[in-house]
């Protein structure tokens, strides 16, 4: 494959830069628009004596789209041990980046992986990894020898890893938080920005919907939009998507709807079910009476699909 | 250069005064620094910008036992991305910056320099990722600035005459160090016009020991959102952070009547095992069998 700032340099060639223009020029509106919908949530929390923060993270936007039941299970049972065989993968799979973006190629797959978790303070994940490891010595050299397209990121994009991306509204009662796999360029540094999604698993359609995401509230962030928004798998072509208005104005509703859904679920109301392959790592799935059929109609869904792991952060009340 | 129409200089005097006699009040001898009394030189309280807003008094009131473990990129980041902002002229990519930083571990703080000693270069890799993307984070919203100078306070600061230690961090100033106008604070926790107003006062009470004259405005920017808000430094603003300061002290010098308030925090609390209302706020009492 070709080095992954080839393929994103030779997208944004593609980029008219008109339409980055007006995407930025939309971005006041829609925040306008959202700051109104958390307008009336936390008028709904308090009316009902609810008076903590309304967070709307990047996976509980997620899993809301998927089933409300499924976000309300994950709010209450967070994980709060070390990310599962999947999401293990996802974990790898960013820090090989990080190693190939920010000193050049991996020698030790296991040894570096480990290094780095280590000094993040991610011991449990440490734990995991040599337990994987025990059981199969190379589990996670092929995402080591994927990553390397990542080498070679001139300086001048000035990448950042794990970079936060934080909207706030209503003086702060609703956040709404995403943390972006690779960003570069940007205003920083007079080059057109550029998000990429580091994904383990399968494609998915809500990949789509997360960069999305994404491209708002970094536009939201520095008052300007990214050009280009990504997603990068394993040994796949990138994933390019210029950021245009109308990806930031579905993006913009579909989080006043989670802000919404998330308000309603906070007061009270009983969360609906939606089954699906979410089922599948639904903490609720041993007593939801809607799991059953989905799990048998989704027997032949992807079993490699990424469940992408974050440590629990919020203490707001379903 | 006045707040509120009052003096600087005459502010800070106020704001000691003020804080002297609250704990007076609420403390009469007791952590009184030069005192030995029957039990020696008494326990010093610490009190840190994270204690001030209003969480769980007891846990406040029992604090872990403090371990000194290896650097991580969580202890590291923001000392380097200050460090790094304060080198960096602006221009490029802060990269190299951060490399010749690294460079000179002589530089460096003792702590620092120490950590970052042992590690491995993937660990460094980590490190190095961190402090960029918070320097990218930190200096957005103050992109336009560039008056502003990248370092936060000297240290804790020892309030004279009782065994009270004071934290607080900020990651930038306008003006002189000696009297800056205003200070930022850079961190994740999200803006809440109360809590904001609270750490205000105590992040200017803290720069009162560094100063000769309190902050004119302290500024916030949450991790993230690329804006800043800023809270004016009043009379007001110190005496609510010096009531909680005080509060504060009572709860550490009688433990036994601090309060447990349930929250968020509850889930990563030392004391959860001991704490039936912690307990029960995470659904984690059950009635004994039988």
């Amino acid at each position: 494959m070709p080095p992954v700032i080839d393929e994103v340099l030779a997208g944004l060639d593609a980029v008219d830069p008109g339409v980055t223009d007006r995407a930025t020029a939309t971005l006041a509106e829609l925040r306008d628009r959202v700051e109104a919908q958390c307008a009336v949530a936390v008028e709904l929390l308090d009316g009902n004596g609810v008076g903590s923060v309304l967070r709307v993270p990047k996976g509980r936007l997620a899993d809301l789209q998927q089933c409300e039941r499924l976000a309300v299970a994950r709010h209450d049972r967070p994980d709060d041990g070390p990310p599962g065989p999947a999401a293990l993968r996802g974990v790898a799979l960013d820090r090989f980046v990080l190693l190939e973006v920010t000193r050049g190629p991996i020698a030790d797959p296991v040894d570096e992986l480990l290094s780095v978790l280590d000094v993040q303070g991610e011991l449990d994940t440490c734990d995991q990894v040599v337990a994987s490891v025990a059981a199969d010595p190379h589990v996670v050299d092929d995402l080591a020898g994927a990553a390397a397209a990542w080498r070679g990121v001139p300086d001048e994009w000035w990448p950042r890893l794990q970079s936060a991306a934080t909207a706030q509204f209503a003086d702060g009662r609703v956040v709404c938080s995403g943390r972006l796999d690779v960003e570069l360029g940007g205003v920083l540094c007079d080059l057109p920005g550029v998000v990429v999604e580091v994904k383990s698993g399968a494609p998915r359609a809500s990949h789509i919907e997360e960069v999305a995401l994404y491209a708002l509230l970094v536009g939201w962030r520095d008052g300007l939009a990214p050009a280009l928004v990504a997603r990068w798998y394993p040994n796949e072509p990138v994933a390019v998507m210029p950021v245009d208005a109308g990806l930031l104005a579905s993006a913009a509703n579909r989080l006043a709807d989670a802000v919404e859904q998330w308000a309603q679920l906070s007061v009270g109301r009983a969360p609906r079910e939606s089954p699906g392959s979410w089922c599948r790592w639904c903490p609720d799935a041993a007593v939801c009476p809607s799991v059953a059929g989905a799990l048998v109609d989704d027997a032949a869904a992807d079993d490699d699909d990424e469940v992408e792991w974050e440590p629990p952060d919020d203490g707001a009340e379903p | 250069m006045s707040v509120d129409g009052v003096d600087g200089a005459g502010l800070l005097a106020a704001a000691r005064a003020d804080l002297t006699a609250g704990l007076d009040g609420v403390l009469g001898d007791r952590l009184r620094s030069s005192g030995g009394g029957a039990g020696g030189r008494p326990r010093r309280v610490l009190v840190r910008d994270i204690d001030v807003p209003g969480r769980c008094p007891a846990r406040f009131a029992h604090p872990e036992d403090s371990v000194w473990g290896d650097l991580t990129t969580t202890t590291a980041t923001r000392t380097l991305g200050r460090l790094v902002l304060r080198r960096w002229e602006g221009v490029g990519p802060p990269a190299r910056a951060l490399d010749d930083l690294l460079a000179r571990p002589d530089e460096l703080p003792d702590w620092l320099a120490d950590g970052l000693e042992p590690l491995d270069p993937a660990a460094l890799a980590a490190i190095r990722a961190s402090v960029l993307a918070w320097v990218a984070d930190a200096r957005t919203p103050v992109r336009s600035r560039t008056d502003l100078v990248w370092d936060g306070p000297g240290g804790p600061v020892d309030v004279p005459g009782r065994a009270l230690r004071l934290t607080a961090r900020w990651d930038a100033r306008l003006g002189p160090r000696r009297s800056p106008t205003t200070l930022l604070v850079h961190s994740p926790r999200a803006a809440d016009p109360e809590v904001d107003r609270l750490l205000a006062g105590f992040v200017a009470l803290v720069g009162c020991f560094w100063s000769e004259a309190v902050a004119e405005r302290v500024r916030f920017s949450t991790a993230g959102t690329g804006t800043t808000r800023a809270v004016a430094v009043t009379a007001d603003v110190l005496g609510a952070a010096i009531e909680r300061v005080v509060e504060l002290v009572g709860h550490a010098v009688e433990p036994e009547s601090a309060p447990a308030l349930a929250g968020s925090w509850c889930r990563w609390c030392h004391r959860l095992q001991d704490c039936a209302v912690g307990r029960g706020h995470l659904g984690q009492v059950h009635d004994p069998p039988g």
